[in-house]
């Protein structure tokens, strides 16, 4: 009875399926462009607004798109497979952004030895082979932290970084960038924890810090939830606002509210969409032979506080709200 | 010659252990001591509480619950999704609502389906964190008007006296699980059933009945818990739960609730999620490193586990 | 069958002084015993005598707080199960170590498989069936080594058990209340492959509660009683009387109190029921008053009856009258509202929950009764529980105590006490003196009889033809799921019995 049910669930499983097979085959065309974008974990916000980007430009340029999800960092087999069938079919060319630095290398190897034409977004597969890049920098990210915090503590104070999750290099690369800045100024002294990137997380840490260090003066956040958290525990504490300076990652609408009524001081932005955008025309060029040289492109970053809040282009970092995959 | 009074370790070794732990994180820094640090400390220990308590009821009914964690981020979600449409109070309501239905679901499946708790929680983790996940597409819910705001932040960060709010909640809910456990047909009858299900069963117990309300307590629990978290944060995170659910079997066993059934309690689950809360906040505030302070916990946690491992086989 | 122990060479293991301590008991008192190469030794105590705190400690299990245990006149201490193994002590337990989802071979190979190959070494499964189907043959028993232990029968088990112990190689074979679930054609088999054992220069160990078996199969026997080391003494030169005696510290006049008492009207009857691979067409009835025995061998679907007129077994014909109506019984719960209570036959698995305590046991089938206006009443269920302790003579400190700390004889005092808590008027009692000694059978006796006395009906299973013969005011015999034959009190003999049910 029950080994039954079980066989029919997974011959219902199998139909689907081949069913969901069939209609992703069905949509191919033959003289269009045909491009594929490869993210790690498609439900993370960033990378939701980085499909906007991607999706807009495609249209503009007249490219037909094909969307892979690996469905969370931890999927590399999933993603390798994923490239692999794109190989077989023959796509015209890749954007990727791996979920494993080192685990991606043999099949990036393969797709570069094959001339398909491949540009790294933002997420690096460790190839030694020359590749086109589109990178943020992380370092420099943090270290536009330090540099606000250091300016508004006029070179003294304590202060907390929550640089997130200890494992991801983009927040190791951050933190290294508050800190080289930070260790020039004798009167700094930072104190780093990392933790996972939740709310919860970020005020409870911030509530102990609190307690041990009573004089800390300012907190430096490497992720829009851990900011959130952060500055809860600050109005918990009984601080008035701007005694304790608050700097985080990016904006969304609650930091946006914080950052209106004075609890939130800084944040640091990079516009993510159109860097999708620039992934795309690096590889239609490439693939049409406009672009030659292996090329490494850096984005840039900047920071905005309450007084440049209605003053600074959004074009490049924010979505239209009635655009939802 | 023997002390006239003996002292069963068993149960006193944790609670001792517990204030030995209290005096020297004081000793290392006078400030964990302090009001202000107890206060939040205890706030916390009241949202853990809760989580822990509805573990220890699937436990205790020889299942396991590990979809708490997803639960909560469904219903930080759900929360303030429903608060946006209905007004903090039946927002809040409905939130919490849509918490315990998924435990149900979760009880309908183990009762009537016959899946072990083991899948059926499983499946549930990852229905519903796939549900929100494409439902907010990954973005915290905020902007909530000043007056829901202000209303649904009373709950997790308002004080009634000196006592934060979801630790007068914690008390009072404490206090009817206790009583639900000890002086209900309900309570003793997940005993019987954790401890012995085909005695049970000729005993002539509603075993189906009991199994789907014991699951829909412990998601009513931890929807409880999320919900003073989320109002506390005044956001909804959709992967509020994620860290959660280790530590609410963690604080379970810990507190000598027995993974294989039938033993344990509310006062179980409230020393574990003491000490649990307390040893991380004590390690923060004495500036142990992040590494250190989550290698201690684990520790801790295994070690309570293995107790109770070795106390079921002698 | 001629007898001998060379008891001029010195004995393979002693206890010397063994005392045993347990919160608030000592359990073992300055126990000395030895044990020989080639004899069967049986060991007898009345419930709580020590008897399992004995072999516990000779399979490792508890360290003894005092005394010494010499090994081939070594001293040693055995700390736990694998040591004992090593030492060749073999131990099969009342209830079983198998693991019902493995097959034969595999569980009597458990954690020892034999290997095959040099460099990557795998199980040699065909070795492993070999020996055990070598084995098997040896003990006469027609098994296929390949068949699921869940699918076979309990009497295979304890075969099963055996060759396991068989297949060590064991100096020291422990059998622990071997017999209880087994036919008497299975019993004979046994007893002549212990005998051959005896030739091997085993060292039997054998612990009953049936006192007929000492004379037919031991060498020598030791007599435990409250943790006190009472006596050994050679099979030739003890008279049973002498046993008992020995064990309960008194004389025993008679083992079957039955007396003759009014009987009423009939409570309840079974009108062609029937249950798909279980049983056909069973009728009987039975009257306020009256103690109903059902006699067969193991396999005559007797428990299978009882769970089915319990509401716990689904029937496809039949019915049931109870007190002049007719009845259904979907579940168990329907039947205790009835009042129906039963004693099942497996209490480890069906009656018993083993970490909780001695008053929620009793307790547990009954719980409403103890419901007051703010829900369940501690006070009431200490109160009635005491009461059941004190009645039922059940040896335990106190009703807070966990059931799975007291002796095999004073659980089944509590699982009785469970059954007589919601105020049933017909009990089933599926073999009720299964594994308990002399002393608490003779107080399981009484109860029963006081409870007929009170009006109340009793149906008792049993596989003990005496026992049925003694107690039942009437007897059904069954055979292979039919009722094959009824005798009144004074029709009934052992032989009638056993046609009827061969």
């Amino acid at each position: 009875m029950k080994k039954k049910t079980a066989f029919l669930a997974g011959v219902l499983v199998i139909c689907f399926a081949l069913v969901f097979s069939l209609i992703g085959n069905t949509q191919v065309s033959a003289k269009q462009l045909e491009i594929a974008v490869l993210v790690p974990n498609g439900v993370d916000p960033y990378f939701t607004a980085k499909r906007y980007g991607y999706e807009t430009e495609c249209e503009k340029l007249g490219v037909k798109m094909l969307f892979y999800d690996a469905g969370g960092y931890a999927n590399v087999n999933k993603q390798i497979g994923q490239l692999e069938d794109l190989m077989q079919r023959g796509i015209d060319g890749i954007i990727l952004g791996a979920t494993s630095a080192k685990g991606t290398v043999p099949v990036v190897d393969k797709i570069i030895s094959k001339r398909i034409p491949l540009v790294i977004d933002n997420l690096d597969s460790f190839t030694k082979k020359p590749v086109l890049r589109i990178m943020k920098n992380g370092v420099l990210v943090g270290q536009l932290r330090a540099v606000y915090i250091v300016e508004h503590l006029k070179g003294k104070g304590t202060v907390l970084v929550l640089p997130g999750p200890s494992a991801v290099s983009l927040c190791q690369d951050e933190h290294r960038g508050f800190v080289t800045y930070a260790k020039h100024f004798p009167g700094i002294k930072v104190i780093t924890e990392w933790t996972p990137s939740s709310p919860d997380a970020g005020m409870k840490t911030v509530e102990g810090i609190l307690q041990a260090h009573p004089d800390l003066k300012a907190v430096a956040c490497f992720s829009p939830p851990l900011t959130v958290g952060a500055v809860r525990a600050v109005q918990a504490s009984g601080a008035r606002k701007g005694d304790i300076i608050v700097v985080g990652q990016m904006l969304d609408a609650g930091m946006e509210t914080l950052m209106r009524k004075g609890w939130l001081q800084a944040t640091v932005m990079c516009d993510h969409i159109e860097m999708a955008r620039e992934a795309v025309r690096m590889l239609v060029k490439e693939i049409k032979g406009e672009l030659k040289p292996p090329l490494y492109h850096q984005i840039d970053h900047y920071l905005i506080t309450k007084d440049t809040l209605d003053r600074f282009d959004r074009k490049g970092s924010t979505y239209p709200k009635e655009w939802r995959k | 010659m023997k002390l006239p009074v003996r002292i069963d370790w068993s149960k006193f070794g944790l609670p001792a252990a517990f204030f030995v732990m209290l005096i020297i994180f004081t000793v290392i820094n006078p400030a964990f001591f302090s009001a202000r640090n107890m206060i939040q400390t205890t706030r916390q220990g009241a949202i853990l509480f809760l989580i822990v308590s509805g573990q220890t009821f699937a436990l205790l009914a020889r299942g396991i619950d590990l979809s708490q964690g997803s639960v909560m981020s469904l219903v930080s979600i759900a929360t303030i999704s429903s608060i946006y449409v209905l007004g903090a109070y039946a927002g809040s309501i409905a939130g919490i609502l849509f918490g315990a239905m998924c435990g149900f679901i979760n009880g309908m499946l183990i009762a009537f389906l016959g899946i072990p708790p083991i899948l059926a929680t499983l499946g549930m983790l990852f229905v519903v964190s796939g549900v929100e996940l494409v439902y907010t597409g990954g973005v915290t819910l905020t902007n909530l008007s000043d007056i829901d705001q202000g209303r649904l932040f009373w709950f997790g960060g308002g004080m009634i006296g000196p006592v934060p709010v979801p630790v007068i909640f914690a008390i009072i809910i404490g206090f009817l699980l206790y009583y639900i456990l000890k002086y209900t047909l309900f309570g003793r009858q997940i005993y019987l059933i954790g401890t012995n299900a085909d005695a049970s069963s000729l005993a002539g117990l509603p075993i189906k009945r009991v199994i789907v309300l014991v699951y829909t307590v412990s998601a009513l629990l931890a929807s409880l818990g999320a919900f003073f978290l989320t109002a506390r944060l005044s956001m909804g995170f959709p992967q509020l739960g994620e860290a959660w659910l280790v530590l609410a079997i963690g604080g379970a066993v810990l507190g000598g609730t027995s993974v294989f059934g039938g033993k344990g309690g509310v006062w179980e689950a409230l020393l574990g999620c003491l000490v649990i809360v307390f040893l991380d906040n004590g390690l923060i505030v004495s500036g142990v490193s992040t590494f250190a302070r989550e290698a201690i916990i684990g520790v801790v946690i295994i070690v309570a586990c293995l107790g109770s491992v070795i106390k079921r086989r002698v | 069958m001629e007898r001998r122990v060379k008891l001029s060479q010195s004995p393979i293991l002693s206890f010397k002084g063994i005392t045993k301590r347990f919160p608030g008991v000592v359990a073992l008192r300055g126990v000395d015993f030895d044990l020989y190469e080639g004899e069967v030794h049986v060991l007898v105590g009345a419930n709580g005598a020590g008897k399992s705190t004995l072999v516990k400690i000779l399979a490792g299990v508890y360290q003894p707080d005092e005394g010494e245990i010499f090994f081939n006149d070594k001293r040693a201490i055995i700390r736990n199960a694998e040591q004992a193994r090593r030492m060749g002590i073999s131990i099969v337990y009342q209830n079983f170590n198998l693991i019902n989802k493995m097959d034969v071979g595999q569980n009597i190979f458990l954690n020892r498989e034999p290997t095959v190959g040099k460099i990557v070494r795998r199980v040699d499964w065909s070795r492993i069936y070999r020996e055990t189907s070598a084995i098997l043959k040896r003990l006469h028993v027609h098994i296929d080594p390949k068949s699921l232990v869940g699918d076979l029968p309990v009497a295979d088990h304890q075969m099963i058990e055996i060759a396991k112990a068989l297949a060590m190689q064991s100096r020291i074979l422990v059998l622990d209340e071997p017999t209880s679930s087994l036919s008497e054609q299975e019993i004979e088999d046994l007893f002549h492959r212990i005998s051959s054992l005896r030739e091997e220069g085993v060292a039997v160990l054998y612990i009953s509660h049936r006192l007929e078996e000492i004379k037919r199969i031991g060498d020598r026997v030791t007599v435990l009683r409250d943790g006190e080391y009472v006596g050994s003494e050679s099979i030739e030169k003890i008279s049973l009387e002498k046993v008992i005696k020995m064990m309960l510290g008194r004389e025993v006049e008679k083992i079957y109190p039955w007396k003759p008492r009014p009987v009423g009207e009939v409570v309840l009857s079974v009108e062609g029921l029937g249950s798909r691979g279980a049983f056909e067409n069973v009728s009987f009835s039975l009257r306020k008053g009256e103690i109903l025995g059902i006699s067969g061998l193991v396999g005559a679907r007797r428990t299978e009856l009882a769970l089915a007129i319990f509401g716990a077994l689904p029937t496809h014909s039949g019915r049931l009258i109870y007190k002049g109506k007719a009845a259904r019984f979907n579940n168990p719960g329907d039947a205790i509202a009835a009042g129906i209570g039963l004693l099942p036959e497996d209490k480890a698995r069906y009656g018993m929950f083993p970490i909780l305590s001695v008053a929620h046991n009793i307790t547990s089938a009954g719980l409403s009764l103890l419901v007051r206006r703010f829900g369940l009443n501690p006070r009431l269920e200490r109160n009635i529980t005491e009461e059941y302790v004190r009645k039922l003579n059940v040896r335990t400190p106190s009703v807070k105590t966990e059931i799975q700390s007291l002796s095999g004889g004073n659980q089944q005092k509590i699982m009785l006490a469970k059954s007589l808590f919601t105020n049933s008027e017909v009990l089933i009692f599926d073999e009720p003196t299964k594994g308990i000694d002399v002393g608490a059978k003779e107080e399981i006796y009484n109860l029963m009889l006081e409870l007929a006395g009170e009006g109340r009906g009793i149906i008792m299973i049993s596989s003990e033809i005496p026992e049925v013969l003694g107690m039942s005011d009437r007897i059904l015999v069954m055979k292979e799921g039919r009722i094959t034959a009824e005798f009144d009190r004074e029709n009934a003999t052992q032989e009638k019995i056993l046609e009827a049910a061969l």
